[in-house]
């Protein structure tokens, strides 16, 4: 056991040096794989902010995660065979350059979220996860009849899209880039939960008639944070994109909302670096089990079960000593 | 000159379906006053309470601070404005340190909820102001103390706090004496006379030894309507109030 502070810093230090195991032991997929947990963890980030701290189970959380994947592959697209977009009247180029890409992803997905926000935060409990499950699922079965960008067989990148000075096709440069964003991210949610909107949200998430009463608007206070949980996860997205050199509608399906809603109670509502852990071991289960068996989503369901039986904190409170654990987590 | 009052009731209805919870209610307010809001359970004192802080939309009627028609303001504009309340059933962030409670709540007042980049728990002004509420309700001890951990009694000390760190023009406490022990009660009563002087009070309330200590002014509700108005002789004197409440009472 030991503090919440160290175990942090070790998953950084541990994170940090992958690629360097990679490189000792020779397989450099290790790093690809590990690029592949930290992205989730990013997304798992996004979702954490408004499910662990704000109570809000958004349930259409893909489709913020595809919409940055597929913002990614279209302007790549565009890029490659130099026809520009078409929106209305007006026409854009495509780009290659990550630096854009992420802007344009992060622009794209906070819009969205605005969007999907604004409707969605009109309800509560069930009726929200529904209706944002039925947005997501609408972008899905778009992204399906849209052939121009693949249709059900998605959209391929011949390349990773660019950053000056930078090999962006070189696994370990590529995981770097990735392993900086999650850092950025860590900083940005710590900020905010440190925040007078932070606390306003992890006060609404608990009683909305207490924060009205010292003039708070919670309606308002949880669409903020729900544009910036969308933004984040859009951002993973891209980077999805990015690793696979691939996008396809696969990534905007109720499982791939799913998927990071389990990383995150797997790792630790309420934990900062919570759905880092859970990406890890979802994603090491993945390899682990799916090695042994094609059922391996059985046995991984089997652990979820008793994780939310017996550990509500999630792996993050088996390792750690914190005396509000309980309190938290109720 | 005629005393303007802090708080009017215009008219003011509310109904859900058939039943009458408010029907056609006056009602003032004034400086440096208490004014108790007693009658029986259902009678329509905390719909009352809801509506003046917005909790609840009424009918018809107005509703009117310091000369201002707020009737279609918002709960958070109204708390922004300076009317706090308790409610009648404990409510404070039970996952928070008791003094996050009092940051939480000044911060709201100042309006900057919205602020991404600032650190809330390092703002030095809001603890130092903190303590000072903490130390009306004789709660500092408990100041790094969760919520979840607190008695009933320090549950309702921390909501007065929450209520004053408003900066209040009127105050709006719906049973806040319910489920406190002799001594805790005694406190509150003293506190309130304190308080009024700061900003009027409504006040509901059932042990009617407290009203009678505090209250300044008595109005009591029946059935949704104001049956009498006036100080502890009249409304004791007053036989309605006799037949549907204080007779119950013995």
């Amino acid at each position: 056991m030991m503090s919440e502070k160290k175990l942090n810093f070790l998953i950084l230090i541990f994170l940090f040096l992958v690629p360097l195991f990679s490189i000792l032991l020779n397989d450099i997929y290790i790093t690809t794989l590990f690029s592949k947990i930290v992205i989730l963890a990013i997304a798992g980030i996004g979702l954490n902010l408004i499910l662990g701290y704000g109570g809000m189970v958004s349930f259409g959380h893909a489709a913020f995660f595809g919409l940055g994947g597929y913002i990614t592959g279209i302007l790549a697209f565009h890029f490659n065979n130099y026809e520009p977009i078409q929106i209305l009247v007006f026409e854009f180029e495509g780009t290659n350059q990550l630096l854009f890409v992420w802007i344009f992803s992060l622009i794209f997905s906070s819009l969205l979220a605005l969007f999907i926000g604004y409707f969605s935060l009109r309800t509560t409990g069930v009726y929200f996860i529904m209706i944002t499950l039925a947005f997501a699922q609408m972008l899905y079965y778009f992204s399906i009849s849209w052939p121009t960008y693949g249709g059900e067989d998605g959209l391929s990148l011949s390349l990773r899209n660019q950053i000056p000075f930078l090999n962006t096709m070189d696994p370990i440069t590529f995981f770097y880039i990735c392993y900086v964003w999650l850092i950025i991210a860590i900083i940005f949610v710590k900020f905010i939960l440190n925040s007078p909107l932070g606390i306003s949200l992890k006060a609404s998430k608990e009683n909305d008639d207490r924060v009205r009463s010292v003039g708070i608007n919670p309606k308002k206070v949880k669409l903020i944070s729900f544009i910036i949980s969308g933004a984040i996860t859009g951002l993973a997205g891209s980077l999805y994109a990015d690793l696979n050199r691939f996008v396809s509608p696969t990534i905007l399906s109720w499982q791939m909302s799913g998927e990071i809603m389990i990383l995150v109670i797997l790792g630790g509502m309420f934990r900062l670096y919570g759905p880092i852990l859970g990406a890890f071991f979802y994603i090491i289960l993945e390899q682990f089990l799916g090695g042994i068996t094609e059922n391996w989503q059985f046995w991984l369901g089997l652990i979820i079960l008793l994780e939310v039986l017996y550990a509500k904190a999630g792996i993050m409170s088996f390792l750690i000593k914190d005396k509000y654990d309980e309190k938290t987590s109720s | 000159m005629m005393k303007k009052p802090v708080l009017k009731i215009d008219k003011l209805s509310k109904s859900f379906g058939a039943i009458k919870a408010n029907d056609n209610l006056n009602l003032n307010l004034f400086k440096n006053e208490i004014h108790a809001l007693i009658g029986p359970n259902g009678s329509g004192k905390s719909t009352l309470v809801k509506q003046i802080s917005g909790f609840l939309k009424q009918d018809s009627g107005q509703i009117y601070l310091e000369e201002i028609d707020i009737s279609n303001y918002s709960a958070e504009h109204r708390s922004r404005m300076g009317i706090a309340r308790s409610f009648q059933i404990s409510s404070v962030i039970n996952s928070f340190k008791v003094i996050d409670n009092l940051r939480l709540s000044l911060m709201g007042r100042d309006g900057g909820y919205l602020n991404l980049f600032s650190n809330i728990y390092r703002n030095k002004d809001y603890s130092d102001e903190a303590f000072d509420l903490l130390r009306i309700v004789d709660l500092t001890n408990k100041a790094n103390d969760l919520v979840s951990t607190l008695s009933h009694g320090d549950k309702r000390k921390l909501e007065i706090s929450l209520a004053l760190s408003m900066n209040p023009k009127l105050l709006l406490f719906d049973e806040p004496m319910a489920g406190l022990d002799k001594t805790s009660s005694q406190l509150m009563i003293d506190l309130f006379k304190k308080l009024k002087v700061k900003a009027p009070i409504l006040l509901i309330e059932h042990d009617m030894e407290s009203v009678f200590a505090l209250a300044d002014r008595i109005s009591v509700l029946d059935y949704g309507s104001l049956i009498a108005s006036g100080n502890e002789k009249e409304i004791k004197s007053n036989a309605k109030v006799q037949e549907v409440y204080l007779g119950d009472e013995n």
